[in-house]
C-alpha cells in the first residue's frame, strides 16, 4: 500500500493489484515482451513484406543463403525465400492456433464442467465419465486420430487440439463449480431468484478464473507444440504454407549442407513457447492471494 | 489387495471400449473413403467396389465395430486394410522399440529428475537451484523432435557417435530416449522441487534438526519420504505423455514402433491398425496408473487403509449383524 500525500491510505483495486504483482516478476514481463513483439511482427507482416513474392514464391538464384549475410539475417532456404519473412509469417498460424484451441477448450470445457459440477448426479458421471475416456488417450495421440479423420488444414487442427484440450478445463471447472455452489452467496443468489445459468456463469465462474487463465496461457503453449508437431509429421498445416512445423520438416533434408533450415523454426518454437510458459507462471503468482503483500 | 487390483481391471473395460467406439466412430463417419486411399483416385470403380466388399467396408459402422470389438475379445485385431497383414502381428512387432523408448524417457526423467528437483529445494537459492530452474524452463519449451533433430545434427552427423537411424541395436535407443525424456525431465525436476520445499518447512522437520537427527536422514527419511507423492503422481502422467512423444520421435529417427504405424495408417484411414494402437497405448497407460496407485500404498501407509478399508467395512457390517441378531 503506498501512502498519497494526503495521508490516506491508497487502495489498489483487484485487477491492478495482479497487474502489479505480475509486472514485479522479470522474467514473466520478459515473456509478454517477446509474446507482444512476436504478435505485433506477425499481425503488422502485410505492411512491410509481400506474402506471395517473399514467402511462397521460390528464387533459385538465392538458395541456402547462410544467416547474417546478403541481406537475409536467417538466411534463406531450399527454395531460395527468405527464413525471416517466413518465421514471421509463421507466428501468424502458431498465434491464431493457439488462441483459438485455448479459446474453444474454455468455451467447451467451461460449459461441460459447470453443468457436471453444478447438476451433480446422473449428470456429473455421464459427462464425467465421458471426459475420462478422453483422457485416456495421450493428447497428441487423439489429436492425430482427429486429423486422421477430419483432414489436415488450420481449421481441423484447431479443432483436433482444442477437443484434445476440453477435459482439462472441464475438471477445473467441475472441482471450483463442486465448492461454491453451496456456499452462502450461491444460497443468496437462488433466493433473490437468479436462474441456474446465471448463477453459474456469473456468481461460480468468476471465482474459477484465476486458475483458468493459468490454463489457457499453458494450453497455448503446448497447443503451438503440438501443431508443430502434428505439421512435422505431415499430419498438419502442408507446405508451402509457412508454418514453423512443416518448415522443420521440409529443411530437415538440408539439414547437413544448411543447419539453420531447422534450427531457426525450432528457436522460433521455442521461443513461443517459453514466453507463454513464462507468462502462466508470472499469472499463477500474481493471482494466488496467498503471496499478497 | 486382490480385489481392488481386480476392481480397477475390470474399470478399464468401459473405458477401452469407449476410446475404441470415439476412435473408430470418427474415423468411419468422416468423408474420405480408405479404399480410394490406398488404391488412387484413378483406380477403375469396379475394382474399388470389390475390394470395399472383400474388406466389409459397406456395412453400417455400427456393424463393423461390433464384428471388430467382437475380434478384439477374442484376441483378434483385425487386418489392416492396407496390407492385409494382422494388426496383432505387426503390433508385436514393433510394441517393443516403442516401450524400450518410452520406459527408458521415463526412467531417464526419474533419475535426473528427482535428484536434480532435491538438491535444487534442499540448496534453495544456491547455483545449483537456478541451473536447475532455468533448465528445467528450457527443456519445457523445447520441442521433442526439433531435440531430437538437433541431437541427430551433431552427434550422429557431425561427431559420428550414433547411427543416424535406431532400432537395430542400443545405440540407436540412446538418442531418442534423451529426446524423449527432457520435457518429463523438466516437469519431475520442478515437481520434486515444490513438493521438496512444502515439506521442509514443516513442523516435524524443524522437531527432528531440533533433537539432533542428522540432516542426511532428515532430507531422506523425513521430507522425502512425506514429499514423495507428488512426485511419483508426475511420473505416472508423463507416461501418457511420453506415449504420445514416442510417435514424432520415431519419425525423427526412423524407429520402426508404433507411432511410424500409427502414422501410416492415418493417412489411408486405416481403421483397424490406427483403433488398435490406441487401444494397446490406453490399456498400457492404465495398467501404469493401477502401478502407480499400487507404489502410492507401498509409500505412503496412510494411504493404505483408503484403498483397501471396503471389504474390512463389509466385514465389520457383517459382524455386526451377527452380533445384532443374538
Amino acid at each position: 500500500m503506498k501512502r498519497s500525500s494526503t495521508g490516506e491510505i491508497k487502495r489498489r483495486g483487484q485487477l491492478a493489484s495482479v497487474v502489479h504483482r505480475f509486472m514485479k516478476n522479470r522474467l514473466s514481463v520478459c515473456g509478454l515482451v517477446i509474446l507482444l513483439a512476436l504478435a505485433i511482427f506477425s499481425c503488422s507482416a502485410d505492411l512491410f513484406f509481400d506474402y506471395n513474392a517473399q514467402a511462397i514464391a521460390q528464387n533459385a538464384q538465392a538458395r541456402f543463403i547462410a544467416p547474417f549475410s546478403e541481406g537475409h539475417i536467417f538466411g534463406t532456404d531450399q527454395y531460395g525465400r527468405d527464413m525471416f519473412i517466413r518465421i514471421v509469417y509463421g507466428g501468424r498460424i502458431s498465434l491464431v492456433v493457439g488462441f483459438f484451441t485455448a479459446g474453444f477448450a474454455l468455451v467447451f470445457g467451461t460449459i461441460i464442467g459447470a453443468a457436471a459440477g453444478y447438476f451433480g448426479g446422473r449428470v456429473d458421471n455421464l459427462l464425467m465419465r465421458f471426459m475420462d475416456v478422453f483422457l485416456a488417450i495421450p493428447a497428441m495421440l487423439l489429436a492425430i486420430c482427429i486429423v486422421a479423420a477430419l483432414g489436415g488444414g488450420l481449421v481441423n487442427l484447431l479443432l483436433a487440439n482444442g477437443i484434445a484440450q476440453v477435459p482439462r478445463y472441464a475438471r477445473i471447472v467441475r472441482a471450483s463449480v463442486m465448492g461454491l455452489k453451496n456456499s452462502e452467496f450461491v444460497e443468496a443468489a437462488r433466493a433473490c431468484g437468479s436462474g441456474h445459468t446465471r448463477i453459474i456463469f456469473s456468481h461460480i465462474i468468476p471465482n474459477a478464473l484465476g486458475s483458468l487463465i493459468v490454463q489457457v496461457t499453458l494450453t497455448m503453449a503446448s497447443a503451438i507444440l503440438s501443431v508443430a508437431s502434428l505439421s512435422f509429421l505431415g499430419l498438419g498445416i502442408a507446405p508451402p504454407t509457412p508454418e514453423w512445423g512443416s518448415m522443420l520438416s521440409t529443411g530437415k533434408e538440408f539439414m547437413r549442407q544448411a543447419p539453420h533450415l531447422i534450427i531457426v523454426p525450432g528457436l522460433a518454437i521455442m521461443l513461443s513457447v517459453l514466453s507463454f510458459n513464462l507468462i502462466g507462471d508470472g499469472l499463477r503468482d500474481a493471482l494466488d492471494p496467498r503471496l499478497k503483500n | 489387495m486382490f480385489r481392488y487390483i481386480v476392481k480397477r481391471l475390470l474399470m478399464m473395460i468401459p473405458v477401452v471400449l469407449g476410446i475404441s467406439f470415439i476412435i473408430f466412430t470418427i474415423i468411419s463417419v468422416t468423408p474420405g473413403d480408405p479404399v480410394q486411399l490406398i488404391m488412387g483416385a484413378d483406380t477403375a470403380p469396379e475394382v474399388l467396389e470389390a475390394k470395399r466388399e472383400e474388406l466389409g467396408l459397406n456395412d453400417h459402422f455400427i456393424v463393423r465395430y461390433v464384428k471388430y470389438i467382437g475380434g478384439v475379445v477374442r484376441g483378434d485385431f483385425g487386418k489392416s486394410y492396407r496390407t492385409g497383414l494382422k494388426v496383432i502381428d505387426e503390433i508385436k512387432a514393433r510394441l517393443p522399440s516403442t516401450m524400450k523408448i518410452a520406459l527408458g524417457g521415463i526412467g531417464l526423467s526419474v533419475l535426473i529428475g528427482v535428484p536434480l528437483g532435491m538438491i535444487s529445494a534442499v540448496k534453495q537459492y544456491s547455483f545449483v537451484d537456478y541451473f536447475a530452474r532455468v533448465l528445467a524452463m528450457l527443456l519445457t519449451a523445447i520441442p521433442v523432435f526439433w531435440l531430437g533433430l538437433m541431437m541427430l545434427l551433431y552427434f550422429c552427423l557431425k561427431l559420428r557417435w550414433f547411427p543416424p537411424t535406431g532400432g537395430e541395436n542400443w545405440k540407436g535407443f540412446v538418442l531418442p530416449i534423451i529426446a524423449l525424456a527432457a520435457s518429463a525431465t523438466a516437469t519431475q525436476t520442478r515437481t520434486t522441487r515444490s513438493s521438496m520445499l512444502e515439506a521442509i518447512r514443516q513442523d516435524y522437520v524443524r522437531t527432528a534438526r531440533a533433537k539432533g537427527v542428522p540432516e542426511g536422514k532428515i532430507i531422506f527419511k523425513h521430507v522425502l519420504r512425506n514429499s514423495i507423492l507428488p512426485v511419483i503422481t508426475i511420473a505416472g502422467m508423463n507416461i501418457g505423455v511420453q506415449m504420445g512423444g514416442t510417435v514424432v520421435i520415431e519419425s525423427v529417427f526412423a524407429i520402426p514402433g508404433m507411432g511410424s504405424m500409427l502414422i501410416n495408417a492415418v493417412r489411408v484411414k486405416d481403421a483397424p491398425i490406427i483403433v488398435s494402437s490406441v487401444i494397446v497405448v490406453a490399456v498400457f497407460i492404465g495398467l501404469m496408473n493401477l502401478l502407480v496407485d499400487l507404489i502410492y500404498t507401498v509409500v505412503d501407509p496412510r494411504l493404505k487403509s483408503q484403498y483397501f478399508t471396503v471389504k474390512k467395512q463389509i466385514k465389520r457390517h457383517n459382524r455386526g449383524e451377527v452380533s445384532a441378531a443374538h
